[in-house]
């Protein structure tokens, strides 16, 4: 909050500044120090070090209609229609899209300005992968260090298990069970001073429905590279399939994305990759960043999860003569999307 | 066309509509009411507590209101036995047929996300036509997480060890702390989980994010939720941004009071999310309250602004032998005097 003192009139203030601001601006001088301010001897701050000079603080306000800030959006909004959503340009700041299955620690504070946290390596968990778990504290001597994990819709949950380690970082490892499946509660109780702590983090833990098991060879179809991706499917279902595509030096180019109905057994989906998206580069390429959904056909339904049998694949490279320039044609009602952004914009 | 013949038009396509944003019907989807995770409410409880939420303003500038109730969780009856059956009447009622507009508040966000993500699904599975969600205006979006539901959490499992200020901070919030088996929707809120729900929907859809950094509990929140906040969410949830770190705008250049100045601000938001404006004095109540709790100002810059030396300077005047630092601040025509939302409705229509 800025709390401001108003010290001088703002008609000496206009004297004295008017010609440092634009006309459109409205200025508003909001504090100053008691100014001694005699007439200027030709010599600057600068030359005379044992004189403090006097300072003012102006407050410059510029109104702006509510509208230009939707003209803003409506050229974002309109410069995400260059490309396809199938194909979309990817940069070293997209975070999560980069990461998809990044763990945020959070940080519980404690009495006395202790403090302590679960750290795990990602959110969901693949069977028959370990789920490894590590307790952080700092400022307070714990004991008793255990982890279980309880699932969320039944309640039910795994033997506890001990924790070890140093004062400050106790970690135990929970071998999978093919059973876990869904969301769980990781539980990790500890002592200290005389008191029982339970700290609880929400992970996910799927047996996968579907696997990813091969990247075919890219061939071009007008303006789209098409990846085919081979799937061994478990349980039919509605799927989608998401991978990052990079440079061979793991530069992010795009998050490509395509949906299918499969069947069980050997299936096939295939990414696209639209020109635009590749900035110029012919290959070879990374396809990683696998992130395999069979989506809820009906409301209360929860989604399942694949995986893929490699974390990366490599593809070789492409000549991108094959593909033509054809600018992205958006769809009806992205068209009108942009238009009520448009519309938004307009003054009244 | 001039925008009223644009609004009349649309008015005409959209039918039944009986409340407008743009000339589209609009949607409500409240946010997270701690009272019931004891209360527990049902059926015509849900629906009157859901049009409270919204009285102040927009409840009478809306065609249809998804009620649900907080100890339930998103994508389980909270799916399927609140939003399925309002998503089906909007289907059939051609509700959305020319488009529609979602206003969310709060965890409205992340269950209008979910919606955004499934709905065409669901609705086609069930022989009925796919709404046509035009844009969001979601006021303190929770999409990105509430690092207070993490802390609840761990306080409902026990609060032995816990610190004893944050212990009276979620009571503040949450009017007392739940029991581990009364969490409901706190569950998804917390960050990991809310940030892996629907995370990204197939559907471009623009969400348009409207942020305060008040407080409605003097502050005592702010000191467990990363960066600036409005009091329960943190600025990364609710600007959208692609990662929740701590920021102190939505902007890179703008801060929340609108001072033009170098400010920390995320580098990338969550897919076809658009931070639009912002108050510093603005609450997490407040952003969809019927009053002006202080200026607001665009949450996101024209190159003009982007340019260092625009933002701030000193001069030296040797005239006066005085030293004039100056700063600048943008804020919206008419902001000092009208609500965050009712900027947003006028806006529009």
């Amino acid at each position: 909050m800025k709390k401001v003192l108003w010290l001088l009139s703002l008609s000496a203030m206009l004297a004295g500044l008017g010609y440092f601001w634009p006309h459109q601006a409205a200025i508003e001088p909001v504090a100053e120090t008691p100014a001694k301010a005699t007439p200027s001897d030709g010599t600057t701050a600068e030359k005379k070090p044992q004189a403090k000079p006097a300072h003012i603080n102006v407050t410059e306000k510029i109104p702006e209609p509510v509208t230009e800030s939707f003209k803003l959006l409506a050229s974002a909004y309109a410069a995400e229609l260059n490309t396809p959503p199938y194909s979309r340009p990817l940069s070293i700041d997209d975070e999560h899209l980069l990461q998809p299955n990044q763990y945020i620690v959070q940080t519980v504070p404690l009495q006395g300005g202790a403090s302590a946290a679960i750290v795990l390596p990602k959110y969901r968990f693949s069977y028959p992968e370990a789920v490894p778990v590590t307790l952080q504290v700092s400022g307070l001597q714990v004991s008793d260090v255990s982890v279980r994990l309880q699932h969320e819709a039944s309640m039910e949950h795994t033997e506890s298990k001990a924790m070890q380690g140093t004062p400050e970082h106790y970690t135990a490892t929970l071998d999978a069970d093919d059973s876990w499946n869904g969301s769980f509660e990781v539980q990790v109780s500890f002592s200290a001073s005389g008191q029982q702590q339970v700290l609880k983090t929400g992970i996910e833990y799927y047996n996968p429905v579907a696997t990813v098991t091969a990247v075919g060879e890219p061939f071009g179809i007008g303006s789209d590279m098409h990846i085919p991706v081979k799937i061994d499917v478990k349980q039919k279902g509605f799927y989608r399939l998401r991978a990052n595509l990079y440079t061979e030096q793991r530069q992010p180019l795009a998050l490509l994305t395509a949906t299918k109905k499969l069947s069980k057994g050997e299936a096939e989906i295939t990414l696209k990759a639209f020109k635009a998206v590749l900035r110029q580069h012919g290959g070879p390429f990374i396809l990683s960043t696998f992130l395999l959904e069979k989506r809820p056909t009906v409301p209360g339904e929860q989604t399942q999860y694949g995986d893929s049998e490699k974390a990366q694949y490599s593809l070789d490279y492409f000549s991108l003569d094959q593909l033509s320039d054809e600018p992205w044609q958006p769809d009806e009602q992205e068209l009108q999307r942009l238009q009520f952004l448009q519309q938004m914009a307009t003054e009244q | 066309m001039k925008k009223s013949t644009l609004l009349l038009l649309a008015g005409l396509l959209s039918g039944a509509a009986q409340a407008a944003v743009g000339g589209y019907p609009v949607v409500l989807v409240h946010g997270f009411q701690p009272d019931n995770l004891a209360s527990r409410p049902t059926g015509s409880q849900v629906t009157n507590n859901g049009a409270a939420y919204w009285a102040e303003y927009w409840r009478d500038r809306a065609d249809v209101r998804i009620d649900w109730p907080s100890q339930e969780r998103v994508a389980g009856k909270i799916a399927s036995d609140y939003v399925w059956p309002k998503l089906q009447q909007m289907s059939r009622n051609g509700t959305c047929a020319s488009g529609c507009i979602f206003v969310s508040h709060s965890t409205g966000d992340l269950v209008t996300r979910y919606i955004i993500d499934n709905q065409a699904l669901w609705l086609q599975n069930a022989g009925l036509q796919a709404l046509n969600i035009v844009a969001t205006f979601d006021f303190a979006g929770a999409g990105g997480g509430v690092e207070l539901a993490d802390l609840a959490v761990n306080v409902a499992g026990g609060s032995g060890l816990i610190d004893t200020t944050l212990k009276l901070a979620l009571s503040l919030w949450l009017g007392q702390i739940p029991s581990p088996s009364n969490i409901g929707v706190l569950n998804d809120l917390r960050v990991n989980t809310a940030r892996q729900l629907a995370a990204f929907p197939d559907s471009r859809v623009p969400r348009l994010r409207f942020v305060g950094a008040g407080s409605d509990f003097l502050g005592a929140t702010g000191a467990f939720l990363p960066g600036e906040d409005d009091g329960v969410v943190a600025s990364h949830s609710s600007c959208g941004a692609s990662s929740a770190a701590s920021f102190n705008s939505c902007s890179r250049s703008v801060a929340f009071d609108g001072k033009l100045t170098s400010v920390s601000g995320p580098s990338a938001f969550m897919p076809y999310h658009y931070p639009m404006l912002m108050s510093e004095g603005y609450s997490h109540s407040d952003v969809i309250a019927n009053g002006a709790a202080d200026e607001v100002t665009a949450a996101n810059s024209s190159s003009n602004y982007l340019n260092g030396e625009r933002l701030q300077f000193s001069t030296y005047d040797e005239t006066r032998g005085w030293w004039i630092f100056s700063s600048r601040y943008r804020v919206v025509r008419n902001s000092g005097n009208t609500s965050m939302s009712a900027l947003v409705y006028q806006a529009a229509n």
